[in-house]
C-alpha cells in the first residue's frame, strides 16, 4: 500500500507539490486529475524517487522510501509516448526489467511471450519498437513495465497520445489488465475519461495540492467546490431565484443560498419539458448537439439535444432538468 | 506542362547554386591533390605503379602508418573518455557558470594548432610547470594536446545529442530495477552511440591528419603519415613516395568521412527534442563534476602557462617579448615584424572568410534540400560528402599541389596573393557548411509548403520558410570561418611568400629557432593569436547557436 504524508516538492522558488498527502490501497488504481501544469508529473516522478522531497514522506507498506533510490523502489513507470528503448526489439524492451535481474535467457523468452499475449501482441517479440503504431507501443511499454512485477505502477497520461477510438479501446483492456494482474496503480492524468475508465479512487490537483480525493463516482458527481466542478465539466453555475427555479424543474430541494452547478446534460431539449427557452445558438458534437440556450428567467446556459432536432437561433424550445448532472456546492 | 515547369525551375536553380562551389572545389581541391598523386604515380605520361609497393613495403612507411594509426587511436580513446563526463556535465546539468565553461571547452578547437604546440611547449619544457615530467618533445606531448585540440569535438556533438535526449526513457530504466551505471549502459550510451560515432571518427580523423601540432612538438622526430608526407615532398622530393602516402590518406579519409555522415544522419533523425532534460546538479553528480572540473583544468593549464610564461624572463616579469612584436628587426629568423604578419592574417583571414561563406552559404542550401526521386537524394548526399573532404585531407598535399598545378596559364597563381586566402577557405568551408546545413534541415518543409499555398513563388517561399532562421547562424559561421582562418597553418605555410607571412606562419619560424628571445617572442604571438581568435569565438558563442562546431 502506497501513503503519502504531506509530500512537497520545490524548484528553487516555486512549490510544484505542496503538502500532498494520498493513499492508495493494494490492488486498487488512484488517478490523480488536474490540468497540465499543475504538478501532477512532479509528483509521480517524486513517488519514483526521481525529484527530491522539500517535506514529507512516501511510505510502502508503512515502510519510509526516504534514501531509497529509484532503482531499489520496485515501482515501474510507464509514460504517455511509451518511452520505449528504440536500441531494442520489442522482446528485448519487454525483458529488459527480467534481464537485469540476471533471470536465465530461455525462461526470459518465455515470460515475455506471455506478457506479450496479455497486452494483445503476441509473436510480436521480434519487431523493431520503430514500426508499431502508437496503441502498439503503449502495450509493449505496459508489459515491459509489468514485467518488473511493480510493487506500484506509476502511469504519466498513459493513453493521452492515442486517437479517440484508440484510447477508448486501450483503456479499457489497460483497466481489464490493471485488475486482472491485481496491480496497484497511480495514474496521472488531465483526461476525465482516461481517469473514469481505469481508476477506483480519483484525486483532483489544482495547482501543486490534492483540493479533492474520494472514489471515482464520488467525485464526479459531487464535486467540493467550483474550481474542480469547472475542471471536471461542469459549465454553469446558478444561483438564487434561478437555481431555486433549475433545482425545482429537476426535482431537487431548494438550494437556498448555494450555488447550483450543472453539467451540459442535465438540461436536455425535449417537448416534455416544464423549461422555456430561447436557443442562441448549438453545434453538433459527436454524439448529441450542444446548444447554447437563453433559459427564461435563469439566463443563459448549455444544454444538450439529439441528433435529430434541427435548431436556429431564435427558436423556441422546452427544456427537461435531469437530477443527474446537477449537483449542489 | 505548367506544372512540370513549376517544378523543374527550382530544380535547375538549386543545381546552379551548386556549380558554383563545385567549380571552386574542383579547380581549388581536386585539380591540385589530383596534380599531387598524378606526380607521383603518372609521371611521364605513364602509370607507374611500380613504386606503390616499393613505397609499403619500406620499414619506415610501416613505422609510420603505425605510429599514426597508434597515436590517432590512443588520442580518440582518451578524449572520448574525457569528453563524455564533460558533455554530461555541460550539457544535462544546469548551473550558473556554464555558459562560460562551454565557450572555455571550445576555444581549444579554434586555436591554430602552431599556438597550441607552443603552449604545450610551454608547459612542458624545462621552466614549464611540468617540466619535471620530461615530456618535451616526446610523443606524449603530442599526445595531450590531441585531447586539448579535439575535447570540442565529442562534448559539442556528443553534448548536443544527450541534451536532446529524453530523460524519461531513462527513468523509465530507473524504475524497472536498473542501478545508475546500468541505466548509462544499456539506454544512454546505445541512444548516443550515433553522436558518439561521430564524434570519434572525427577525432581519429584530425588526430591522424594532424600537422601543426606534430610539427610544434615533435619537429620531424616522430613521423606521422602527415609529417611524412611533407618531408617527402620538401625534403627528398620523392614525390612517388609522398603521392603513396596522400593516396592511402584520402582512401581512409573518405572512409572515416562516410562513417561520420552516417552517424550524423541517425543523429539528425532520431533526435526527439525533450524539453527541459536538464536538472540542477545532485549529490550523486558529484564524481562527474569533479571529472569534469579535472577537464576543465587540463584545458586551462597551457593556457594559462602560455600567457604566464609570456610575461616572464629570466629574471621577472616583463613585457619584453610583447615590446618586440613591433620590432621588424627584432629576430634573425624574421623578415617582418610581428605585427606587420598580424595584419597580413586579419586580411587574408576576411578574405578566405568572405569565400567561406557565400560558397557555404550555396552548399548548405543545396545539401540541405530533400528531393523525392532517390537519385536526386543521392547526389545530394554524395555532394554533401565531397564538400567535408578538405576536411581530411592532407593540408600538405593540398598546399604542395598548389604549387605544382597552379603555376602555369591559365591559372598561374604561384606569385599572386590570392593562394592563401583560397587555401583558407578550403580548410573553413566543411565547417561553414556544417554549421548552417543542420539549421536548414530542421526546418519544416511544410512551412515552405504553406507559404506557396498562399501564393509565393519557389524563391520567395525558401525566403519566407528560411531566411529567418538564417541570420545568427550565418553570423556565427562567419566568426568560426574567421577564427579557423587566421588560425590554419599547414597549407598555409606552403603557401605564404616570405616578405608576407601569418602569424602562425612567423610563430613556427620563431620556435624553430633556438633563442630565449625567439621563444619569448613566439609566446607572446601565440597570446595575441589567441585573444583574437578566442574573442571571435566569443562573440560566436554569444549567439547560441547549437550546430557551431558539432559533427
Amino acid at each position: 500500500m502506497l501513503r503519502l504524508d504531506d509530500v512537497s516538492v520545490r524548484f528553487g522558488d516555486t512549490v510544484a507539490v505542496d503538502e500532498v498527502s494520498l493513499e492508495v490501497p493494494e490492488g486498487q488504481v488512484l488517478a490523480v486529475l488536474g490540468p497540465s501544469g499543475c504538478g501532477k508529473s512532479t509528483l509521480l516522478r517524486a513517488i519514483a524517487g526521481l525529484e527530491e522531497l522539500a517535506t514529507g514522506t512516501v511510505r510502502v507498506d508503512g515502510r519510509d522510501l526516504a534514501g531509497v533510490p529509484t532503482h531499489r523502489r520496485g515501482f515501474a513507470l510507464m509514460f504517455q509516448d511509451g518511452q520505449l528503448f528504440r536500441h531494442l526489439d520489442v522482446a528485448g524492451n519487454v525483458g529488459y526489467a527480467l534481464r537485469l535481474r540476471g533471470v536465465p535467457r530461455s525462461a526470459v523468452a518465455g515470460q515475455v511471450e506471455d506478457l506479450l499475449e496479455t497486452v494483445g501482441l503476441p509473436g510480436y517479440g521480434a519487431r523493431a519498437v520503430t514500426t508499431l503504431s502508437g496503441g502498439e507501443q503503449q502495450r509493449v511499454a505496459l508489459a515491459r513495465a509489468l514485467a518488473a512485477q511493480p510493487r506500484l505502477l506509476l502511469l504519466d497520461e498513459p493513453l493521452s497520445a492515442l486517437d479517440r477510438s484508440l484510447r477508448e479501446r486501450l483503456a479499457g483492456d489497460l483497466r481489464g489488465i490493471l485488475t486482472g494482474t491485481g496491480t496497484t496503480a497511480l495514474l496521472v492524468t488531465h483526461d476525465h475519461d482516461e481517469a473514469f475508465t481505469l481508476a477506483d479512487r480519483m484525486a483532483v490537483m489544482l495547482a501543486g495540492r490534492i483540493v479533492q480525493h474520494g472514489p471515482t463516482q464520488e467525485v464526479w458527481t459531487r464535486p467540493v467546490d467550483r474550481q474542480v466542478a469547472e475542471f471536471i465539466g461542469f459549465g454553469t453555475f446558478l444561483e438564487q431565484e434561478p437555481a431555486a427555479r433549475v433545482a425545482r424543474a429537476a426535482g431537487l430541494p431548494d438550494p437556498g443560498g448555494r450555488t447550483l452547478a450543472l453539467r451540459r446534460a442535465a438540461l436536455r431539449i425535449d417537448d416534455a419539458g416544464v423549461l422555456g427557452a430561447t436557443v442562441r445558438g448549438a453545434a453538433a458534437i459527436s454524439d448529441a448537439v450542444r446548444v447554447d440556450l437563453d433559459l427564461d428567467d435563469v439566463g443563459a446556459v448549455e444544454a444538450l439535444a439529439g441528433q435529430d432536432v434541427t435548431l436556429r437561433p431564435g427558436d423556441r424550445v422546452r427544456v427537461r432538468a435531469d437530477a443527474t448532472g446537477i449537483t449542489v456546492l | 506542362m505548367g506544372r512540370h515547369r513549376d517544378r523543374l525551375i527550382p530544380a535547375l536553380g538549386v543545381g546552379a547554386l551548386a556549380l558554383v562551389p563545385l567549380l571552386f572545389l574542383a579547380v581549388f581541391f581536386v585539380l591540385p591533390v589530383g596534380g599531387m598523386l598524378a606526380r607521383g604515380l603518372y609521371p611521364d605520361g605513364a602509370w607507374d605503379l611500380s613504386g606503390v609497393g616499393e613505397v609499403l613495403g619500406r620499414a619506415r612507411t610501416a613505422r609510420v602508418l603505425l605510429f599514426t594509426i597508434g597515436m590517432a587511436s590512443l588520442g580518440t580513446v582518451l578524449t572520448v573518455l574525457l569528453g563524455l563526463p564533460l558533455a554530461f556535465v555541460l550539457y544535462r546539468l544546469t548551473f550558473p557558470g556554464r555558459g562560460v565553461l562551454r565557450a572555455v571547452v571550445v576555444m581549444p578547437f579554434v586555436l591554430p594548432t602552431v599556438v597550441v604546440g607552443v603552449m604545450f611547449r610551454a608547459l612542458l619544457s624545462s621552466g614549464g610547470p611540468l617540466g619535471l615530467l620530461g615530456w618535451d618533445r616526446h610523443w606524449m606531448a603530442i599526445l595531450l594536446a590531441f585531447v586539448f585540440f579535439n575535447l570540442a569535438v565529442v562534448v559539442r556533438t556528443v553534448g548536443g545529442m544527450w541534451e536532446g535526449l529524453d530523460r524519461r526513457a531513462e527513468d523509465a530504466a530507473a524504475a524497472l530495477g536498473a542501478t545508475p551505471g546500468q541505466v548509462f549502459r544499456t539506454v544512454t550510451l546505445p541512444a548516443l552511440a550515433p553522436s558518439l560515432i561521430s564524434a570519434a571518427t572525427l577525432v581519429f580523423l584530425f588526430c591522424s591528419t594532424a600537422f601543426g601540432v606534430v610539427l610544434t612538438l615533435g619537429g620531424l622526430r616522430y613521423g606521422t603519415i602527415e609529417s611524412e608526407i611533407y618531408l617527402l615532398t620538401t625534403e627528398f622530393l620523392d614525390l612517388q613516395g609522398a603521392a603513396v602516402l596522400s593516396l592511402i590518406q584520402l582512401v581512409a579519409v573518405v572512409a572515416m568521412l562516410a562513417l561520420a555522415a552516417r552517424g550524423r544522419a541517425r543523429t539528425e533523425q532520431s533526435v526527439s527534442r525533450a524539453r527541459g532534460a536538464a536538472r540542477p546538479p545532485r549529490r550523486a553528480d558529484w564524481p562527474l563534476l569533479a571529472a569534469a572540473g579535472a577537464v576543465v583544468g587540463f584545458i586551462l593549464l597551457p593556457v594559462l602557462t602560455l600567457a604566464w610564461r609570456s610575461l616572464r624572463d629570466g629574471s621577472g616579469w616583463t613585457l619584453d617579448h610583447y615590446r618586440l612584436l613591433a620590432d621588424p628587426g627584432a629576430s634573425p629568423a624574421l623578415r617582418v615584424s610581428i605585427l606587420e604578419a598580424v595584419q597580413n592574417s586579419l586580411r587574408t583571414a576576411v578574405d578566405a572568410t568572405v569565400l567561406a561563406v557565400v560558397l557555404g552559404l550555396c552548399v548548405a542550401v543545396v545539401v540541405s534540400r530533400r528531393p523525392r526521386a532517390s537519385g536526386a537524394r543521392r547526389v545530394v548526399s554524395a555532394l554533401d560528402g565531397a564538400f567535408m573532404l578538405p576536411l581530411g585531407i592532407s593540408a600538405v598535399t593540398v598546399g604542395f599541389g598548389f604549387l605544382i598545378t597552379l603555376d602555369r596559364p591559365p591559372l598561374d597563381l604561384r606569385s599572386s596573393a590570392v593562394l592563401v586566402p583560397i587555401a583558407q577557405a578550403l580548410v573553413a568551408l566543411p565547417l561553414v557548411v556544417r554549421t548552417l546545413t543542420p539549421v536548414l534541415r530542421s526546418v519544416d518543409p511544410r512551412l515552405r509548403q504553406a507559404a506557396a499555398a498562399l501564393g509565393a513563388g519557389p524563391l520567395r517561399a525558401a525566403w519566407t520558410a528560411e531566411g529567418p532562421v538564417l541570420g545568427r547562424p550565418l553570423l556565427a559561421a562567419t566568426g568560426f570561418a574567421f577564427a579557423v582562418s587566421l588560425g590554419e597553418f599547414g597549407a598555409t605555410s606552403f603557401l605564404a611568400r616570405p616578405d608576407r607571412p601569418t602569424v602562425p606562419v612567423v610563430i613556427y619560424q620563431l620556435i624553430s629557432r633556438p633563442g630565449v628571445d625567439n621563444l619569448g617572442m613566439a609566446l607572446a604571438a601565440s597570446v595575441l593569436l589567441s585573444l583574437l581568435t578566442v574573442t571571435v569565438m566569443g562573440l560566436v558563442e554569444r549567439l547560441r547557436v547549437g550546430s557551431v562546431g558539432t559533427f
